[in-house]
C-alpha cells in the first residue's frame, strides 16, 4: 500500500513540475496543466446539472424509498446486572419500505428550477444564506 | 434544496443533524441565515434554536410534521414563514425562468459553507466557491473516470462527511451514474419488514462499506448456505475450495453455478466493491472476495484524503 506502482493509466504516478515559479507535485498524465473543469464550459455546480441533463437525459439519476410502516416487534435482551443475568424486553422497529421510486436528470434539474423559483419569490437574494439542516436526502 | 440555493447565487449553509441545538444555532448565527430547510422529525429541534436565531424568517421543510409543531413555529415571531417543499416547488413552477439567468453563479461565488464539529469550541464554517467543488469533480474523473461507466449504479448510505458524499453525488450526476440512496438500518432483508433490503431493491454495481457492514452480508450468506441442508453446504464448500486453489476450469463452473446464487445475495450486479473507515478482517476479505467480487480495501480511505 505505501509504494503506488506505475500502470498503464496513471503513468509514472506523481512527478514534480514548475507551478507559477514554484515547486508542485502533479500527477504524471495531468503534468501538463492543472485540471479543473471536468469538461470545457463546466465551471459552476449549477453548470454540472445542465451538462447531466443534456447529456443524460431521461435516464435514472436520484432513487429513493418511501417508509410505508414502522413495525414493532419485542424481543427478549440477556443483561447481566449486579452480576446477575436479568432478561429484559425489548422494543425493535423495523421500517416497511416502498420499492425504489426514480427521477430522472432532466427531472432533477427541473426540480432545482423549482426551487431557485420558489426562493426567489420569498425575498432570498444573492446576499444570503440559507442552512440545510437534514438527514441525507 | 442545496442546488436549487445554488444556482441562484444564495450561499447555502450546512449543519450535520448530529450537530445537536449549540451547533444548529451556531450555523444559523454565525453566517445570518434568512432561511434554513430541515426534515419533519427534525423541527421540534429548530423549533428550540428559533427564539435564539433572529435573522432566520423562511422554514422549508420535507415529509409530515404534527399540526402542533407548526404553530409552534409560526408563534415564535410574526416574520416566520414555514413552507412545506411541495408548496415551495409550486410557487416556483409558478414564476418566469427569467430571474435564473440574471441570478447564475460564477467560477468564484461561494456555493457552501459546510460547517463541521471541529475539534474544540464551536462548529467551524468550511467556504467553498463553485470552482472548489468543480476541480474536485474533475479530479475524481481524471482519477476514476476510467473505471466508472455511466450503467453503474451507486448505493449512498454512509453518514459520510458531507464534503465526500456531496464530491461524490455530484461527480455521479456528472458522469450519468444512478444513485439510490438508502438507510444503514434497512440495508438487509433481516433489517426491514414485508419488503426486501435496500441492497436487493436496488441493486449496486458499486458499493461502498465500512467493515461491519460486509461483516452482517457474509453472515447472511453463511446463514443461508447453513440453512440449506447438509448436500447444499457441502457443495459450497468444494466450491469454495476449488476457487480459493484457483484450479482452472473447475473456478469457473464454481462461480457459474454455485456463487450466481450467492451474488444475489448483493443484487447480482455488484462490480466494485470498497471497503474503508477500518480495516476488513482477512477471512471476510477472502470470503466475500471468492464467493462475489473482488474487495479492494482503503480506497475511500484514499479517496478521502484525495479530496
Amino acid at each position: 500500500m505505501s509504494k503506488v506502482k506505475p500502470n498503464s493509466v496513471y503513468g509514472v504516478g506523481s512527478i514534480e513540475v514548475d507551478s507559477n515559479g514554484e515547486k508542485a507535485r502533479r500527477l504524471a498524465i495531468t503534468a501538463d496543466k492543472l485540471v479543473n473543469q471536468p469538461s470545457e464550459g463546466v465551471q459552476t455546480v449549477t453548470d454540472v446539472l445542465a451538462y447531466a441533463a443534456r447529456t443524460h437525459g431521461t435516464k435514472r439519476a436520484l432513487g429513493w424509498r418511501d417508509i410505508v410502516d414502522v413495525h414493532e416487534e419485542e424481543k427478549e435482551v440477556k443483561k447481566i446486572v449486579g452480576g446477575k443475568e436479568v432478561t429484559e424486553k425489548k422494543i425493535w422497529k423495523y421500517f416497511q419500505l416502498s420499492d425504489y421510486k426514480y427521477i430522472s436528470f432532466v427531472e432533477v434539474q427541473e426540480r432545482v428550477s423549482e426551487v431557485a423559483r420558489g426562493l426567489h419569490h420569498y425575498g432570498v437574494t444573492k446576499d444570503d444564506v440559507f442552512n440545510i439542516y437534514a438527514a441525507t436526502r | 434544496m442545496s442546488h436549487g440555493c445554488v444556482s441562484i447565487s444564495t450561499r447555502v449553509a450546512t449543519a450535520y443533524d448530529t450537530l445537536g441545538e449549540s451547533g444548529l444555532a451556531h450555523s444559523l448565527n454565525e453566517p445570518e441565515c434568512v432561511g434554513i430547510f430541515t426534515n419533519a422529525d427534525l423541527l421540534p429541534i429548530l423549533s428550540r434554536v428559533l427564539k435564539d436565531t433572529l435573522t432566520v424568517r423562511l422554514v422549508v421543510y420535507d415529509g409530515e410534521p404534527k399540526a402542533s409543531t407548526l404553530t409552534d413555529l409560526r408563534n415564535i415571531r410574526d416574520s416566520i414563514q414555514v413552507v412545506h417543499i411541495d408548496e415551495l416547488r409550486e410557487t416556483g413552477r409558478g414564476q418566469l425562468t427569467d430571474i435564473l439567468e440574471s441570478r447564475r453563479p460564477g467560477p468564484d461565488t461561494v456555493a457552501y459553507i459546510m460547517y463541521t464539529s471541529g475539534t474544540t469550541g464551536p462548529p467551524k464554517g468550511v467556504i467553498l466557491t463553485n470552482s472548489n467543488l468543480v476541480a474536485s469533480v474533475s479530479a475524481v474523473m481524471t482519477f476514476f473516470g476510467q473505471i466508472l461507466n455511466s450503467e453503474d449504479t451507486f448505493l449512498a448510505y454512509l453518514p459520510l462527511a458531507h464534503i465526500l458524499e456531496f464530491v461524490v453525488e455530484l461527480t455521479l450526476l456528472y458522469n450519468g451514474s444512478t444513485q439510490g440512496f438508502g438507510r444503514v438500518k434497512t440495508l438487509t432483508d433481516q433489517s426491514v419488514r414485508k419488503c426486501r433490503g435496500d441492497i436487493i431493491a436496488f441493486r449496486p454495481s458499486i458499493m461502498i462499506g465500512v467493515p461491519a457492514v460486509w461483516e452482517t452480508i457474509r453472515k447472511g450468506i453463511v446463514a443461508k448456505v447453513n440453512a440449506g441442508g447438509v448436500l447444499k453446504k457441502n457443495v459450497f464448500n468444494v466450491a469454495y475450495a476449488v476457487k480459493k486453489a484457483g484450479v482452472p476450469v473447475l473456478s469457473q463452473i464454481a462461480d457459474s453455478v454455485v456463487f450466481s446464487n450467492v451474488r444475489a445475495a448483493t443484487g447480482g450486479r455488484l462490480r466494485i466493491a470498497l471497503c474503508g473507515g477500518a480495516a476488513l478482517s482477512r477471512e471476510t476479505q477472502e470470503f466475500l472476495s471468492i464467493t462475489i467480487v473482488a474487495m479492494l480495501q482503503g480506497i475511500s480511505l484514499r479517496l478521502v484524503v484525495f479530496l
